[in-house]
């Protein structure tokens, strides 16, 4: 025990080695492959300061529920991406107004108050009053313009946040609202904040003087960088940084991770009234429960072999409905079932 | 020999939080240092690994569930 903090107030006590890195894609799943690649990577007397971009992306924390946070559906009609990352939190929505950055850092080298001091002073050095909540939010004015999550590997970690400067609030609110669909979710409800673009707080900020002063604020900390490093979309021909980019840009990762959950539908039609429960497991079907008051319940289990093991998707969902087998007294139940989940 | 999984401690000295996923279910066998499950505070995710080789003989818990440092989560019946 204290051999190894003789070596953690060694480590500390060292400046460590800084290095700075960028990413010039603006694709969520690449990005976030590029941030796990460098946590992997992170040697134990490094800080890494990573600042990246996405255009047009929803990006969930580890335990959320993607169908609670967000209009999946009207998502991919807008073609807006969805992504989920390793640390915990809330639902954050990113465009080309909102600069993300991150510290990997090795585990003893972490140290979250000198990490938020950079992004502070960063801030501050506009001339603006911003302050840390003490809920891993960055207010101004009591408004929220910085969300901040964590994720601890083994031998490293990161921080990591978001700066929203100029970016379309109205787009984000549109996109932090999840449908009308009935879910409750065993995972973590995000907490809705009145947000603020800093350049309406300060007309001269923008991404490039935010980037600029936030680099300079990381060298003021852990001085000087000794190693610059830019990712363009090139960086997924990097055969690990590919395998992190199929995994962030998987169906099983983005929804199947999700906690379990149910999800509820209930219309009155012409042959009575019915309610659907679906219970959800890896964002597939695994119970299905019918309630009717209809006099025919034949479809009651019929409905239930086929939703079975399917995917939440609207498509798939259908498509098992819409093959199955059924009688034709049938035909009109499973007709109005599926207009349910249109 | 059969291993109890317990919240030992959370990132950031947090003491209370709520299971998020799952990744493991009864049955299956796992690997020294593979993720068994996630736990979320407020202050961040902690992902519970585990310590041993075997094969998860039961979960105490279920995602979505609320807990504090020192409950049990998990059994492992260790390989031999």
């Amino acid at each position: 025990m204290l051999e190894s903090r003789l070596v953690t107030s060694f480590l500390k006590s060292k400046k460590p080695n800084s290095k700075y890195v960028k990413s010039a894609s603006f694709n969520p799943w690449l990005n976030l492959a590029i941030e796990e690649y460098l946590v992997e990577h992170v040697k134990e007397n490094e800080v890494i300061l990573y600042l990246w971009q996405n255009m047009d992306t929803v990006v969930i924390g580890s335990n959320q529920n993607p169908w609670k946070e967000c209009n999946v559906e009207k998502m991919q009609k807008n073609g807006i991406k969805l992504a989920r990352r390793l640390s915990g939190g809330g639902a954050v929505f990113h465009d080309g107004g909102n600069l993300n950055f991150t510290f990997v850092t090795g585990k003893d080298l972490y140290d979250q108050e000198k990490q938020l001091r950079v992004i502070l002073d960063a801030v501050n050095s506009f001339g603006l009053n911003a302050e840390f909540s003490g809920r891993n939010d960055i207010l101004i004015n009591g408004r929220k313009f910085s969300g901040n999550a964590y994720y601890f590997g083994d031998d490293s970690s990161y921080h990591h946040g978001t700066l929203l400067v100029d970016a379309d609030i109205t787009k984000l609110s549109e996109n932090l609202n999840p449908s009308k669909q009935k879910i409750v979710s065993k995972g973590i409800d995000s907490v809705k904040s009145r947000v603020v673009n800093l350049k309406a707080i300060d007309d001269s900020i923008n991404i490039g003087s935010m980037k600029s002063s936030v680099f300079k604020s990381f060298q003021k900390t852990y001085g000087n960088v000794y190693a610059y490093t830019e990712y363009t979309d090139a960086a997924i021909k990097d055969e690990e940084i590919r395998k992190l980019y199929e995994k962030y840009s998987s169906w099983e990762w983005i929804y199947g991770e999700s906690p379990s959950f149910d999800a509820c539908y209930d219309n009155r039609f012409n042959w009575g009234e019915v309610q659907i429960g679906l219970n959800f497991v890896d964002g597939c079907i695994k119970n299905v429960k019918v309630y009717t008051d209809s006099m025919n319940t034949s479809f009651v289990e019929k409905l239930s072999d086929m939703l079975t093991g399917v995917k939440f998707q609207n498509k798939e969902m259908l498509k098992a409905i819409r093959s199955a087998r059924i009688n034709y007294e049938e035909k009109q139940i499973f007709a109005d079932i599926a207009s349910l989940f249109e | 020999m059969t291993t109890k999984v317990m919240l030992d401690k959370m990132e950031k000295n947090a003491k209370t939080g709520k299971v998020g996923k799952i990744a493991k279910a009864v049955g299956d066998t796992v690997k020294r240092g593979e993720k068994l499950l996630q736990v979320e505070s407020a202050k961040g995710n902690t992902i519970i690994k585990s310590k041993v080789n075997g094969t998860i003989t039961a979960f105490s818990v279920t995602e979505g569930a609320r807990v504090k440092v020192g409950d049990e989560l998990l059994e492992i019946e260790k390989a031999e």
